[in-house]
């Protein structure tokens, strides 16, 4: 008898939890149901984002789309942390990052797609997503986001340049010294500029040596390991012979223009930029001409790479209803369509969030379209691509990271000496927690 | 309403006042006033306090009240304690600095172009424009300017040459100054055009004078302008002083706090508090210590100044 009553019990929990995580995923068709969304996008990405907005409603007629223009990412969050707080002008979607998502699942103030993914599976093929992207916004279980406009960290090169020299990009982090050394005495300049002020470009090369930010476990940082101290040594020894330039100002411009006019051979940065870097290295706008190559994260016993970028969330605000949720989510499943995003990465550069994007004969002309316009495209990995540690406190200890780092490569600190301050710092955030 | 019965006394007599009158008719022309000063500084303020002792995260609808947490953390927490000594540190630096760059330079312009000629007003108005320019527009040209590889401001140094390019906002010791040079640049045609006026307002009288008993131009400067000076200046020294202590823009466009913290300043620091760790709670008990902090400093520069002001001109 007992364990029958506990057997109905669980039976009951069980479905309760299936009740809860059910939604009604009506959308009246008689009447006009409003979704606005906030994103981040100008230019020509906000024109293209408009344009499948527009072909999006012309689908689905009685659901009528607000795109708004916010701001950056710092912004959008500012906004919807304040319109969450006031519990009114919560957007239906919005544009946010992915570091974002850990403190916003953890606060609960975005909805779970899971149920969503259920209820609409005819309209998303999510295991078409690649599987790095969608484990990176998924956190305790709960789908926080789609993948939208994906970027990750790799390295832009002179492929020109690099083809006169007869040298090829390091395909593995033993292979830099090497590298760096031959372009840097054969040009006279930096073979490589690293963007410093943000943790998410060079930590990748930390990570693949097995140096991590933060060890979970024990709360405390793996930079603290003989690896990183290496790494951090290694580093300054190619800013101090030349190298490298370590750019921590301006850094964005700097880079861009440091890299067309030839003032070095490569540069680690976003993905995103590629059609902008080519088109301004092909036109030779900055006084050099010449073909730009792209190239993954060198193999160190890893070869991660980090999801970075926007994605799509639906806020769960009681200001809007599960009518104009369920058309937020038909929205964000449109827009990240393997044809959308195809175009989408023809003209913004972002990576195409779709397997069958690549796979699929019915987008092989698309696929084609994409690879004419951007055709290192093929060179990037999306398989190694991983989530990087899902911590509150993770960017704030990468804000310790970049600040050292800069410290040691650019104004003379000691490496071993930075390293421990550096150590301890990480240590003293995490425990503030 | 309440009658109060005033007197003066006029030559050893006192003289009685016709009562004053209040009527509830003043009170109601106050009141809209009154509530907007309640609705828009004094609630902000109450609810600042309520804040500092909840755990309110930016991010979260809920909170609870957890008493004097947020306190004890502040005065005992290894990071707090150090980005807070830190950034109180850089706030007073740069207050003291910009202060010294406002009203020294502010006053030895206001004697440069102290002449009521065309080409002096265009002068002057060339130095009083930047104040018209947005501080983030100012703030963007700046960064431009002082860009290590393509600014001008070291293209003009390798023409000296200065063949080493300097690294402006990336060196810790230089990016404060960059900043002082920026805000400098913006405010110090404001307070050479309120000299000015001051200086206008200086009869001739006392130098035609001083003239006829032998002072030279630095003892007029010294014994007449500088002490019948002295309300403006304090007024300029409380209002550049409230204005650097809460310095924000600048800093968040030419080196959001960097490098190492060492361009963060207070405003910055409850800035990244509330707005990048989300922690609104924490934000908020730094934010009244900035209150308190401020206050207590203005009242006693108040206090010391008002004692040297000679208000007769």
């Amino acid at each position: 008898m007992k364990n029958l009553v506990a057997l109905l019990l669980a039976a009951l929990m069980l479905l309760a939890c299936t009740a809860l995580a059910e939604i009604d995923p009506s959308i009246p068709t008689d009447q006009t149901t409003e979704v606005v969304f906030w994103h981040s996008f100008t230019g020509a990405d906000e024109e293209t984002l408009l344009r499948q907005i527009e072909a999006f409603q012309t689908e689905y007629p009685y659901i009528a789309v607000k795109p708004q223009y916010i701001g950056g990412y710092n912004d959008i969050h500012t906004e919807l942390a304040s319109a969450n707080a006031a519990g009114v002008g919560v957007p239906a979607l919005c544009v946010i990052n992915v570091p974002r998502l850990t403190s916003y699942a953890e606060d609960d103030v975005v909805e779970d797609l899971n149920p969503y993914i259920e209820a609409f599976a005819d309209k998303i093929n999510f295991a078409d997503f690649y599987d790095g992207m969608t484990t990176a916004m998924n956190n305790g279980g709960e789908q926080t986001a789609l993948p939208f406009g994906q970027s990750g960290q790799i390295f832009y090169y002179n492929k020109t340049l690099l083809g006169e020299l007869g040298v090829s990009f390091p395909e593995k982090l033993e292979d830099m010294d090497a590298f760096l050394k031959t372009v840097s005495e054969a040009t006279g300049k930096p073979a490589l500029e690293i963007h410093g002020t943000d943790n998410a470009y060079f930590y990748c090369m930390f990570c693949n040596l097995g140096a991590y930010m933060i060890d979970v476990d024990t709360n405390t940082t793996g930079l603290g390991s003989e690896v990183a101290l290496d790494l951090i040594k290694r580093i300054r020894s190619w800013v101090d012979a030349g190298y490298v330039k370590w750019v921590d100002t301006d850094v964005g411009n700097t880079l861009m223009l440091d890299f067309t006019s030839g003032a070095t051979a490569s540069v680690l940065y976003t993905s995103s930029l590629y059609s902008s870097y080519k088109a301004k290295a092909e036109s030779g706008e900055n006084g050099a001409v010449f073909e730009v190559g792209i190239a993954n994260q060198p193999m160190g016993i890893t070869n991660y790479q980090f999801v970075a970028g926007a994605t799509l969330i639906l806020p769960s605000c009681e200001c809007n209803t599960q009518a104009q949720k369920n058309a937020a989510f038909l929205l964000a499943s449109y827009l990240t369509a393997p044809k959308q995003q195809l175009e989408w990465a023809t003209v913004s550069s972002y990576y195409v969030t779709r397997k069958s994007a690549s796979t699929d004969p019915q987008y092989a002309e698309a696929y084609q379209a994409l690879l004419e316009e951007l055709p290192e495209t093929a060179v990037i990995d999306l398989n190694s691509y991983v989530s990087k540690t899902k911590h509150p406190l993770f960017d704030k200890c990468g804000d310790v990271f970049e600040n050292y780092m800069s410290e040691i490569m650019n104004n003379g600190m000691d490496p071993e000496e930075g390293w421990e301050m550096m150590i301890e710092e990480i240590n003293d955030t995490l425990a503030d927690a | 309403m309440a009658k109060k019965t005033r007197s003066v006394e006029v030559n050893g007599r006192q003289i009685r006042l016709r009562p004053e009158r209040y009527s509830w008719s003043d009170f109601f022309m106050a009141l809209p006033a009154v509530l907007l000063l309640v609705l828009t500084t004094y609630y902000p303020i109450a609810k600042l306090i309520n804040i500092s002792f909840t755990d309110w995260r930016l991010t979260s609808r809920t909170y609870e009240y957890v008493g004097l947490k947020n306190w004890i953390w502040l005065f005992t927490s290894k990071t707090s304690t150090k980005y807070l000594l830190n950034s109180i540190k850089v706030t007073l630096i740069y207050t003291f600095f910009n202060i010294a760059i406002d009203l020294g330079l502010g006053l030895v312009l206001a004697h440069l172009f102290n002449r009521l000629t065309k080409p002096y007003g265009a002068m002057r108005a060339l130095i009083f424009m930047p104040r018209y320019i947005a501080m983030s527009t100012c703030g963007i040209i700046f960064l431009w300017m002082f860009n290590t590889d393509y600014g001008v401001i070291n293209r003009m140094l390798e023409w000296a040459g200065v063949q080493n390019h300097i690294n402006w906002l990336g060196d810790g010791k230089l990016a404060l100054t960059s900043i002082l040079i920026l805000t400098g640049w913006h405010g110090v045609g404001y307070s050479m055009m309120i000299y000015l006026s001051a200086l206008l307002g200086i009869s001739r009288d006392y130098y035609e004078a001083s003239s006829l008993d032998g002072a030279t131009p630095l003892q007029q400067f010294r014994y007449i302008t500088l002490p019948l000076l002295s309300p403006t200046s304090l007024f300029l020294f409380i209002t550049t002083f409230i204005s650097s202590m809460k310095v924000y823009q600048s800093v968040d466009v030419m080196t959001g706090g960097g490098p190492r913290q060492q361009t963060e300043v207070m405003v910055y620091y409850i800035y990244r508090l509330a707005f990048d760790d989300n922690r609104i709670d924490r934000a908020s008990v730094v934010a009244l210590l900035f209150f308190v902090v401020l206050l207590i400093v203005t009242a006693s520069t108040m206090r010391i100044t008002n004692k040297n002001v000679h208000y007769e001109a």
